[in-house]
């Protein structure tokens, strides 16, 4: 499958926007996912498409942690679901939707925004940590690169 | 091989010890943490001017418990010593005994 272009979405243009896209024909609701792209901003996305899938288009928002952004179920009654799993996952705020009720999970933070510790991180070390071959105590030269996603309070084990 | 399974089904992950350098690339970028290498360095002090230091790995874990299949660290092992093994990881009753030495 090729996908369409992405268009970037003003707040207040998203939910003209997909009743404009609605209205020329993309009628079905296809997905809505939210990604956290660090310095507390999630990018959410939407796909919508003609019925027989040959017209599609996707669009995309980005909205920093305290914002909200409006809801599209008035256009798209199928987004209620998709924008309550992007809440309870990204912590996402949908203005104008009435059920943001908790899905599967009330964590805090919600699970994929990266300031979010998956167990292993908070009970461990970074095995990255490690230096092949190093004595043990030994002074270390230089300290490994966190790689992307790795938080420096997590280095050592976030508990210590 | 499981009979009728896709050649690169990712059941579990085989290393093969004899292309793995330690590098740690690959313990670094697994996003669970789930790998743990450990390397022993033996140096010849008779090979060359100043002699030459070695890595022999001794123990490389994964953590079947935690992976999640994705496979970055296949991808970014720089020798190729890391590939899809299409035979899936059996279920156990406790998932500590899921961590499982590949050397
Ligand atoms: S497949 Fe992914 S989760 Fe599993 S060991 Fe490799 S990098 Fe880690
Ligand atoms: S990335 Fe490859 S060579 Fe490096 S430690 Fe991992 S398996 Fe070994």
């Amino acid at each position: 499958m090729i996908l369409p272009e992405t268009t970037t979405v003003a707040a207040d243009e998203w939910v003209s926007q997909h009743r404009y896209l609605r209205d020329s024909g993309l009628r079905f609701f296809d997905l809505l996912v939210a990604v956290d792209l660090g310095d507390q901003v999630t990018e959410v996305v939407t796909h919508v498409m003609s019925a027989d899938a040959t017209r599609r288009a996707m669009s995309r928002i980005e909205v920093r942690r305290e914002e909200r952004i409006p809801s599209l179920v008035e256009v798209f009654p199928a987004a209620a679901w998709h924008e309550r799993e992007a809440h309870d996952e990204n912590g996402v705020e949908f203005a104008g939707n009435g059920d943001l009720r908790v899905l599967i999970t009330a964590a805090d933070p919600p699970p994929l925004q990266r300031s979010a510790a998956l167990e292993p991180r908070v009970d461990k070390a970074w095995p990255g940590l490690y230096e092949p071959g190093a004595v043990s105590g030994a002074t270390r030269r230089r300290r490994p690169k966190p790689v992307p996603g790795v938080n420096e309070e997590w280095i050592n084990g976030g508990r210590q | 091989m499981t009979a009728g399974a896709p050649r690169r089904r990712r059941g579990s992950i085989e290393l093969d010890a004899a292309k793995c350098t330690s590098c740690m690339i690959c313990v670094r970028e697994c996003p669970v943490w789930c790998i743990e290498l450990v390397a022993d360095k033996t140096h010849d002090p008779n090979a060359g001017p100043r002699g030459r230091s070695t890595l022999e790995l001794t123990d490389f874990r994964i953590d079947y418990g935690l992976c999640m299949d994705c496979g970055i660290c296949i991808d970014v092992c720089p020798t190729d010593a890391l590939a899809w093994l299409p035979v899936s990881v059996s279920s156990a009753a406790a998932a500590s005994t899921l961590n499982t030495d590949l050397v």
